[in-house]
């Protein structure tokens, strides 16, 4: 039951109908996107900065936990209350404040999510580049914790290249704006470090994005290929060609079956993989580079082409890959889908050692890569009603990523470390290094008590979650890599 | 480890050092660093960049980093990334990965005499920061020696990393002042076929709209400077060759092709031998020309604007300074209307004469939270106290 004193003071901040409390109402929030769940005590729903400092202060107050939510989409557990607490939804947050064309900036609050803002930003021959698999779902204020990433992140970088400045209340409840509208803050960068804390450091209530002119032509290319080997090698191709293509996305055999059977893709039966490259820029300059993309693909083995332009059919083209985690849920009932990256060059041996992994523990994997830039998303797929299948799969899931930290690789792309992976650390970092990161907490205050066990291994009180306890989420159509 | 004393040490900002050292091995520097002498270190690259920020606290070494930080550069052409030991020249940096038809984006000042690890230390781009942004886009993975001697990394050496806390944008810009960076994981990028070409402008505002015009073009160019010249200003661009047509079509004025020369001229503008005050203001656009008309009432003798980049600096020569009064007077007033947009003013060079006139940083609002990073990470002052923004 939800202390009466805790209660008390959220309603005072925010009003009684803005706190949820009752467990059924709790449920929904205590889980995201992964595999790990821990109830809240209390959800609580502000509108702006003077609320979330209100409800930050008066939960340090009564040391009492808050964990930030944007829309759960998350995939690294950073939304799950791991010691229960308060969960501070910026669902109330949603307003776009401002985009001004002549600066190529937008101001919104952290709630907005991601597709809105690209939306906004249309209309002025504009858009926002980072653009997560769950971008219609996901949030700003949610990326910003993440760092988040998306296909398109090779040419054009991930959330930290986007987002010049925003305003942020602290872990100990103070209001103050790092970065700025300007690209040059003075000292030190204290955006670029918040940007990517998931969520330890504090909460971000407005957010400041640049945005880029929208391309003139994008040409996307799908090219179907007996094997992931071929596939691989034709990403070097292209790479090797002096191309930085928009986007380079694989899928293997499993994932396309699916795709194919739940979304009718129009992929051959016999197809080992599935090559996306984009390119995009002035006609006269992409023309010249499909032209190279083509000939890479011919030279390894390509046995199909298809080439689109037109918004529509691109859209067609990207269906299958857009939709694969969702489709996989035709195969298996459950699935546990990994974040791990390694260089580029070791792709396709790393994935190798993902299959022998997955077959000595008995479980079907499916991969979507962003091959460009080595980072993979094998797909663990099971049953939760078998005996011990859950807990088996999450020992896979860690031995994968052992497999991409000695690969020379880490252990989170985009999904962040989260409670997920936060035990891992200590086999890319050493004991001075994660201490070395710790100092950073204290220096936004109230460090390790404001959404703890997260990133960093903690000492007490983050053990094991409920997923020992039984349910895992079911594999659906939302879900997103 | 020896005295580096048979050459006069140089001057930092403005102020000479008690001692410059240049310690031989990783290990002789992790000793000094950890050493307690009340010393306050200055480490030093190649030296482009010594009269930036306020003087150090005294008494203060300067510490030549170059020999205890050299060391191979580990190319991975196919991966896209490369590992250097901080006091590789990027010059040399340039020249490995070029062999490979590589490059790495980064052109402050005289890159080519900076070592990695002062480029990323200062943290200021170049023309090419119009297309790439800042040195800290650049990096994968960090290690730095920490003031009590301690080594610790973050990040890694994949291009696309979120585990754990980006220490590296912490470390990038920070003038030394919370750790020396002794190795840099960075991503780098293919070497495309460019071409720089030339244009006049009859005014600042035609300069501008200009390269608005490339830019909505969809034209990507890799760097766009504007320098003023009599009568008017004069511009280049550098696109890739397959851009030209477009861009001549879009442009409306000649555009006409041209050498190395002017893109040298207006990354290093500022930091030639005779410039002894220059300021670099980051403006919002819509801040840009009040900013220009601001130094201009100065009379400086050259102006560059970055206009995509939002980005203008000026240059005094040491015979033509304006007066301290002028000169504080002006950039207060610059500072107060850049810092409503979002920008702010840094003073690059100033002569001893301007230095009790003018901070060389200006306030920032978050000087608090600074001092808390500063004293997380070097409590003591060990490395480059004083030197930065409010005196940390």
């Amino acid at each position: 039951m939800t202390p009466p004193e805790l209660l008390k003071a959220m309603r005072e901040v925010v009003g009684g109908e803005h706190v949820l409390h009752k467990p059924e109402d709790l449920l929904v929030y205590e889980l995201d996107g992964t595999i790990d769940r821990s109830l809240p005590e209390a959800v609580v729903f502000p509108a702006t900065t003077a609320e979330v400092q209100g409800i930050v202060r008066a939960c340090n107050a009564l040391n009492v936990p808050v964990t930030p939510r944007g829309a759960g989409t998350g995939l690294s557990g950073g939304a799950v209350p791991a010691k229960q607490g308060v969960v501070l939804a910026t669902a109330r947050m949603r307003r776009i404040l401002d985009v001004d064309p002549v600066e190529r900036t937008a101001t919104v609050e952290p709630g907005v999510p991601n597709i809105q803002l690209s939306e906004a930003a249309a209309e002025h021959g504009l858009f926002y580049a980072p653009d997560p698999s769950s971008q219609k779902a996901c949030t700003i204020g949610g990326n910003v914790a993440e760092n988040a990433g998306g296909p398109h992140c090779l040419a054009l970088g991930v959330t930290t290249n986007h987002v010049i400045g925003m305003e942020v209340v602290t872990a100990s409840g103070e209001v103050e704006w790092l970065g700025s509208r300007g690209p040059e803050p003075l000292g030190y960068d204290l955006r670029g470090l918040f940007i990517g804390s998931e969520g330890t450091l504090g909460i971000a209530t407005k957010v400041v994005v640049r945005l880029l002119p929208v391309p003139e032509t994008v040409v996307t290319l799908l090219a179907i290929f007996d094997d992931v080997e071929s596939a691989s090698e034709t990403v070097s191709a292209v790479i090797g060609a002096g191309l930085v293509p928009a986007a380079l996305e694989m899928m293997d055999r499993v994932t396309l079956q699916a795709a194919e059977a739940g979304l009718r893709c129009g992929y051959p039966p016999d197809a080992g993989a599935v090559l996306l490259v984009e390119l995009d820029g002035i006609e006269e300059v992409v023309r010249g580079q499909v032209t190279q993309a083509r000939a890479a693909c011919n030279e390894h083995g390509a046995t199909e082409i298809r080439t689109a332009t037109e918004p529509a059919e691109r859209e067609l083209l990207w269906k299958g890959r857009k939709g694969a985690i969702g489709a996989l849920g035709r195969i298996a009932p459950n699935y546990y889908l990994l974040d791990g990256v390694v260089p580029r060059s070791r792709l396709v041996e790393t994935m190798g050692d993902v299959a022998r992994i997955a077959e000595g523990y008995g479980f079907p994997v499916a991969n979507v890569f962003h091959a460009g830039d080595g980072n993979l998303h094998p797909c663990l797929l099971f049953d939760e009603r078998e005996e011990g299948a859950t807990a088996r799969v999450l020992e896979a899931g860690g031995e994968i990523m052992r497999v991409c930290v000695d690969a020379g690789g880490a252990l989170t792309g985009e999904h962040g470390v989260g409670y997920e992976k936060h035990r891992f650390m200590p086999w890319l970092y050493s004991e001075a290094d994660l201490e070395n990161m710790r100092r950073v907490r204290g220096v936004f205050g109230n460090a390790g008590a404001f959404n703890p066990c997260k990133v960093l291994p903690e000492g007490t009180g983050c053990g094991e979650m409920a997923h020992q306890k039984g349910a895992l989420a079911a594999a659906g159509p939302d879900a997103y890599v | 480890m020896s005295e580096a004393a048979a050459q006069a040490p140089p001057l930092v900002a403005g102020r000479a050092p008690d001692s410059f050292v240049a310690p031989a091995t990783l290990d002789e520097l992790r000793d000094l660093v950890a050493e307690r002498d009340g010393r306050t270190l200055v480490p030093v690259g190649g030296g482009t960049q010594l009269a930036l920020g306020n003087a150090p606290r005294e008494p203060f070494a300067l510490v030549d980093v170059r020999p205890a930080l050299a060391g191979e550069i580990e190319h991975e052409p196919a991966d896209l990334t490369a590992v250097v030991p901080a006091g590789v020249m990027l010059g040399e940096l340039d020249a490995q990965l070029s062999a490979a038809g590589q490059r790495l984006p980064l052109d402050p000042p005289h890159v080519e005499q900076a070592t990695i690890g002062g480029v990323l230390a200062v943290g200021t781009g170049g023309p090419l920061r119009t297309r790439h942004g800042l040195p800290r886009d650049f990096v994968l993975g960090m290690t730095v020696l920490r003031a009590d001697g301690e080594l610790v990394k973050a990040g890694g050496r994949v291009v696309k990393n979120v585990t754990g806390y980006d220490l590296m944008r912490l470390w990038c810009g920070s003038l030394g002042t919370i750790g020396i960076v002794t190795s840099v994981a960075v991503r780098v990028l293919p070497r495309v076929g460019t071409i720089d070409l030339r244009f006049e402008a009859a005014s600042l505002a035609v300069g501008q709209a200009l390269a608005e015009t490339f830019l909505r073009a969809d034209l990507r160019p890799e760097l766009l400077e504007l320098t003023r010249q009599d009568g008017g200003w004069g511009g280049i661009v550098r696109l890739a060759e397959g851009a030209v047509p477009k861009a001549t079509e879009v442009a409306g004025t000649d555009l006409t092709p041209c050498g190395d020369e002017e893109y040298l001229a207006a990354r290093d503008l500022g930091f030639g031998d005779g410039d002894a005050l220059t300021l670099r203001a980051a403006c919002a656009t819509s801040a840009i020309a009040s900013a220009v008309a601001a130094v201009e009432a100065l009379a400086p003798s050259g102006v560059l604007v970055r206009p995509l980049a939002r980005e203008v600096r000026a240059t005094w020569e040491a015979g033509a300074l304006p007066e301290a009064e002028e000169v504080a007077g002006a950039a207060g007033r610059m500072r107060t209307a850049l810092a409503e947009a979002g920008g702010g003013l840094v003073a690059e060079r100033l002569p001893a004469e301007l230095r009790g006139a003018l901070d060389p940083w200006g306030h920032s609002p978050n000087l608090a939270r600074m001092a808390a990073v500063k004293a997380a990470f070097d409590p003591d002052g060990r490395l480059n106290a004083s030197r930065f923004v409010g005196g940390l």
